[in-house]
């Protein structure tokens, strides 16, 4: 405990000896956090938009009219053995006219002179995808099946958001990797500055028998509180410019929708503040290596 | 206490600064390791100190083999050992008090410990007075004593001393031996390390000649020829 207290005075005091390097270390990184976590976040979104569609996106198929009813139902097995199909309705024309009929309510009277025996409407069947990134090749299946006269799917939609998610995902993981990167060595300079003005004292600790931790930690410490502020900085500044986007962008565009800030406002300030720390940390130790080999 | 035996090291450029060199020196000893510059003397204070590894041979010091500890376990060798370097190495910032209560607080001993022992050592080494002094304040002899008091201060086995006088006057110079010979008759073991042939024939101690890296004489009574 004694030690305890006496790692974090000597954390402290490095941070405020080179305070301006640690302000510069602080502004870097959260930066660094507020451009990845921006881009993280529009990705995310994209993900739920695509899980949206994916889950209330239909593909149509209407069966030939030369098919009886029962012949178009028993198309459902031949379905069944395509992979990428989540769930399989069959609709039969008459029930659709029905439906058509309630859908139009007051106005339904333009359908009095439709009934089963010249019903314009078809058999289909409902599907819903398991993958729809691989949609294309799935209606390529469906519309080989013989009895199948066309099908029905807002399959470009799908594929572009899955395009822009894949090109985010890898904008996101490259900026992660560079804001480690970055933040590392931004610390690591930072700790560094302070271990070179300690050398001394250092050299002192190691000959009078001081363990390697005993000297690392006030520096890890450092790291520590810098990263730490660092995200706490970022976190707020992302919920500013995230509300903001939220105005601007929430609903302009076609099936993209924006998530609440405060829905994920715990799980952003949590991976900030963590990724803060454990680059404070993974600089404060990688620079202090060189000053141990006393 | 220290047993080397055979002991040689090369370093990686190939400089053979040790040459199959054997000492032992007992409890409660006080020896003189001389010899000239670059005749290997200061590669024994690092074996010592575990601040280079034997190439070939053994070094026992208080019981630990530097040759084939693990290099967490140096610390705790140190911390048996008080070293004291020509250039003093005191820190600036700190006042002598602080300068001796850091030695201890480094190792993690207890304030009311600290508080205890740095006052004691401050008088052993007749600085009482200076303990709020900054170390630039201070004569070279008075800050070779504070690093002395630094040393002594977490109660060492064994003191070694690397050319402690080497940016001493001889009247300082003199005053200084006295402290460790006081040292030595409160029984830890002292090795000074020197080149000041005056000093040595003054105290007729045992005197361990080194040159070329290897120990060419070992005899008690002071009197050495560079």
């Amino acid at each position: 405990m004694r030690r305890f207290g006496y790692y974090w005075k000597e954390g402290f005091r490095n941070i405020f000896k080179h305070g301006f390097m640690s302000v510069a270390a602080v502004l870097i990184m959260a930066a660094c956090l507020i451009l990845t976590g921006t881009v993280t976040l529009i990705a995310y979104n994209i993900d739920l938009s695509i899980t949206d569609l994916q889950q209330s996106n239909e593909i149509v198929v209407f069966i030939d009219e030369s098919l009886t009813t029962r012949e178009a139902r028993s198309l459902g097995s031949d379905f069944n053995r395509i992979d990428n199909i989540a769930t399989i309705e069959f609709e039969d024309r008459d029930v659709a006219l029905e439906k058509y009929r309630e859908e139009l309510g007051e106005d339904a009277d333009i359908l009095d002179s439709f009934d089963s025996s010249n019903n314009p409407l078809r058999n289909s069947f409902i599907f819903t995808l398991t993958d729809p990134t691989i949609a294309d090749e799935t209606i390529d299946q469906i519309e080989a099946v013989d009895g199948v006269d066309y099908v029905r799917a807002d399959e470009n939609v799908i594929s572009k958001l899955v395009q822009v998610q894949r090109v985010f995902n890898i904008v996101a993981l490259a900026m992660i990797v560079g804001l480690a990167v970055i933040s590392i060595f931004i610390i690591a300079n930072t700790v560094k500055l302070a271990m070179f003005a300690r050398r001394e004292e250092i050299s002192i600790q190691k000959i009078v028998g001081a363990t390697n931790w005993f000297i690392r930690w006030p520096f890890v410490i450092e790291g520590m509180v810098l990263g730490l502020v660092a995200g706490g900085l970022a976190f707020l500044a992302e919920w500013g410019l995230y509300t903001e986007l939220f105005n601007i962008a929430g609903g302009v565009i076609p099936y993209f929708k924006l998530v609440l800030f405060d829905s994920v406002r715990w799980v952003v300030l949590g991976v900030y503040c963590g990724a803060g720390v454990l680059f404070g940390i993974g600089g404060a130790v990688t620079s202090i290596r060189k000053f141990m080999d006393v | 206490m220290i047993r080397m035996n055979d002991v040689t090291m090369v370093y990686d450029n190939g400089t053979r600064a040790v040459n199959k060199a054997n000492l032992r020196v007992d409890e409660g000893e006080f020896v003189f390791l001389v010899g000239a510059s670059g005749s290997g003397k200061t590669t024994i204070i690092k074996l010592l100190t575990a601040e280079v590894r034997p190439t070939e041979g053994r070094v026992l010091v208080n019981n630990y083999n530097v040759g084939e500890m693990k290099k967490r376990r140096i610390p705790y060798l140190r911390r048996t050992l008080g070293v004291v370097y020509q250039d003093f190495r005191l820190i600036n910032t700190k006042t002598v008090y602080e300068n001796v209560a850091f030695a201890m607080r480094t190792i993690g001993a207890k304030g009311k410990a600290i508080k205890a022992r740095v006052p004691y050592v401050l008088d052993l080494v007749g600085l009482s007075d200076k303990a709020s002094e900054k170390p630039l304040n201070l004569s070279g002899g008075e800050q070779q004593r504070v690093a002395i008091a630094r040393a002594l201060v977490n109660n060492p086995r064994l003191i070694i001393a690397d050319e402690p006088t080497g940016n001493l006057d001889p009247a300082r110079s003199l005053e200084l031996m006295t402290l460790f010979e006081k040292i030595n008759e409160l029984g830890t073991t002292v090795l000074i390390v020197t080149h000041e042939k005056g000093l040595v024939d003054e105290f007729e101690k045992r005197v361990v000649m080194i040159d070329n890296g290897e120990i060419v004489s070992d005899q008690t009574g002071g009197y050495y020829q560079l």
